[in-house]
């Protein structure tokens, strides 16, 4: 299962792009080395008895395949743009290059461009090709454009692999690992569902029907998906345009971040938790019943949460794995 | 239980179009090519969200909820599967055959059947929700929970604000809401991660191969008709399409197997992001609009009504394809027409192209006023 995952895992990061090239140096391998597409030499007879200037199934073939790898390699071509952006990320911070160029409404232009370029290239192969006659026999062109280009692409290709993809070992490591943070495997993992569970049971008790909830991006963002009734008090948007929403919304996302350090902070943790559980008290206007903290332990601290949410009015429902919850109805 | 949901979930979303799709048969009764099995799913499937858009769209004006819509969706379904199946049973030699003899011959063909399993298997045991869920699934567990359409914005949470405009009109989610409703309470996200890659993954290699096997044919009536264009009918069918087809899959499943090198890539859209719109769009959107283009021409206004249904279907699974599927489709056409022999004459395609961009274009205004 673990190899499994790590193949897998080779679809996760952009740093194996270079495995795309791969995938093309086959390509080319396929529509250069194999000799014949009918099987059984059918259609190059077809085609020498109708004199049309075609010698054998493999120049069908090839270029077909020339031109379904030419358009591959072309639609590749809105990534370079976000390597790009990479590279001068440094000199214009400010930038959103990246977005405008590599977005999917550059497809209408992109693709009939590459289309174009890749039957256009086809066609000049093709028209080397023909210099050989039906009958075998050649004009003293042998060496068609195919065998001047090849052995110069393919250690272009090669190049390229190693020099951003790396060696095979260190792919696979690196792979098992982006497999392993990402939490493959599950829809949701047992103290997620756990924490859930919790709280719907304990508002079945107190007979509440829709709930709202307050925890991480994660949990919230998972939230409305494990059940319809947990309304999550903002969602994936507020993160992305704070601005379109109101400042009391924005204040949640802001003083969670402050917990989970992904903000600037110079107060302790303590001081993180006594402004989580404060908030819903300041800004009545968003209905807030059930908070959800990670526990302090799993964040590097030695804080009494239960303690401080007592104070501010809160009652402890329970915790599952790393998450503690607490509610406001009482 | 969740076998049956299952089971269920995948004749809706599968068996039924299929049969839906056959009502297109008899326009193939009398052409060269026959339909292939994949094309008649993609017709199927565009009949039928065309269709859910139609009643999500009509009965959010008549406060229809989406039981009531999903409801009168499966009734017309299972009335179109009738009528397709008796068609088929009429017009079964217009069914493209697999041909498995050929196939089992190629060794080509055993990694690229295996590559193709392996990315639906992958998708199968890897499927995990990610943040885009927060939206897309939250929307349909809302609708599914509180009978719903399109009303309410899942995307902050609360649901105190209304659709933002943008995803007024893509019926998707409540589509898969709808699934869930029909197959006994399956949880949508395993009809989204795991059925949708189940079904669509198969159904995209499919139309791609179709569309290379028009190409090829053309490229060689193309390469005949420079001598004896009365004996192209005799090449054309002689030539090996299979092998051919069976090649290119290969190539493109080579591709997709390490395509994930950014989040608009063509492997991203056909297998990790398949359950969305955009991803349904790029995938088998984008194709099927090519092939119903392709075999509408030689069959005049019938033949358009499928693209038609094809840019509806578009609509259906959402933003991005309202505004680029127009764009997609006067390109193709003007590609067509430029590349005509009788550009007096099939200037009519030109104009019948630019009807079937008309829903998009009222829906765009719609949204923009």
């Amino acid at each position: 299962m673990e190899f499994a995952k790590a193949i897998y895992g080779l679809k996760l990061d952009d740093q194996y792009w270079g495995l795309y090239l791969v995938s093309i140096l086959i390509l080319f391998y396929c529509a250069f080395r194999w000799k014949s597409v009918g099987g059984d030499g059918q259609t190059a007879r077809m085609m020498n008895e109708k004199n049309v200037g075609v010698t054998d199934d493999r120049k069908v073939s090839s270029r077909l395949l020339f031109i379904t790898a030419t358009y591959c390699i072309l639609s590749f071509f809105p990534f370079f743009l976000g390597k790009l952006y990479d590279l001068t990320a440094g000199i214009f911070p400010e930038s959103y290059r990246y977005e405008e160029l590599s977005h999917i409404w550059l497809y209408p232009l992109i693709l009939p461009l590459a289309l174009g370029i890749a039957v256009s290239f086809a066609s000049k192969v093709e028209d080397v090709q023909l210099s050989v006659k039906p009958d075998g026999k050649t004009d003293g062109k042998e060496k068609s454009l195919y065998d001047r280009l090849l052995p110069a692409f393919l250690i272009g290709i090669l190049i390229l692999v190693f020099c951003w993809a790396g060696n095979p070992l260190t792919i696979f490591r690196d792979a098992k690992e982006t497999v392993k943070e990402n939490g493959y495997g599950a829809f949701f993992t047992k103290e997620e569902s756990g924490a859930f569970d919790l709280i719907l049971s304990d508002a079945d008790v107190i007979g509440a029907g829709d709930i709202t909830i307050w925890g991480s991006r994660e949990m919230m963002a998972k939230s409305r998906t494990y059940d319809a009734r947990l309304m999550p008090v903002y969602g994936k948007d507020i993160v992305i345009h704070p601005e379109k929403y109101s400042q009391e919304i924005e204040t949640f996302a802001a003083n969670y971040d402050l917990y989970e350090a992904k903000a600037d902070h110079v107060g302790s943790k303590a001081d993180a938790i006594g402004v989580i559980a404060n908030t819903p008290n300041l800004y009545e206007g968003v209905a807030c019943d059930y908070v959800v903290i990670y526990d302090p332990a799993s964040q590097g601290a030695d804080v009494d949460a239960d303690g401080i949410f007592s104070e501010t009015g809160y009652r402890k429902v329970g915790q599952s794995g790393r998450y503690l919850i607490y509610s406001r109805i009482l | 239980m969740t076998a049956v949901g299952i089971i269920l979930s995948i004749i809706w979303m599968a068996v039924l179009p299929f049969f839906g799709g056959c009502i297109l048969l008899p326009f193939f009764r009398k052409q060269e090519e026959k339909a292939s099995v994949a094309f008649l799913l993609g017709c199927g499937i565009a009949l039928h969200y065309a269709a859910y858009e139609f009643l999500t769209l009509a009965g959010k004006p008549l406060h229809l909820g989406m039981r009531k819509v999903s409801l009168i969706f499966a009734a017309g379904a299972v009335l179109l599967a009738g009528c397709g199946l008796r068609m088929l049973i009429k017009n079964r030699s217009s069914v493209r055959n697999w041909e498995w003899k050929k196939l089992l011959k190629d060794p080509c063909f055993y990694p690229a059947a295996g590559l193709v399993i392996w990315h639906v298997l992958a998708i199968l045991i890897f499927a995990v929700p990610d943040p885009d869920d927060a939206f897309y699934s939250s929307l349909s567990s809302m609708s599914y929970a509180y009978d719903l359409l399109l009303e309410k914005d899942a995307y902050i949470g609360l649901m105190n604000q209304a659709i933002q405009k943008r995803y007024a009109f893509s019926a998707l989610p409540i589509y898969q809401a709808g699934l869930s409703w029909l197959s006994g309470g399956l949880h949508h996200l395993v009809i989204t991660h795991n059925l949708f890659p189940l079904v669509y993954i198969p159904l995209g290699y499919g139309l791609y191969t179709d569309i290379v096997r028009i190409w090829i044919r053309q490229r060689e009536d193309r390469l005949l008709s420079r001598d004896e264009k009365d004996d192209s009918k005799d090449f054309a069918s002689s030539i090996d399409e299979t092998t051919l087809c069976v090649r290119v899959l290969l190539t493109l499943a080579v591709l997709h197997t390490v395509g994930d090198y950014f989040i608009f890539s063509q492997e991203a859209y056909l297998m990790t992001r398949m359950w969305q719109g955009k991803g349904l769009f790029a995938a088998i959107g984008i194709p099927l609009l090519f092939l119903a283009v392709h075999y509408a021409k030689r069959r005049g206004i019938i033949g358009y009504a499928m693209v038609l249904v094809t840019m509806i279907a578009i609509v259906f699974m959402g933003g991005t394809g309202l505004f680029l599927a127009p764009v997609e489709l006067m390109l193709l056409q003007t590609a067509m027409w430029l590349m005509s022999k009788e550009k007096k004459k099939d200037i009519k395609y030109i104009l019948l192209a630019i009807v079937c961009c008309l829903p998009e274009l009222v829906l765009a205004v719609w949204m923009m006023r």
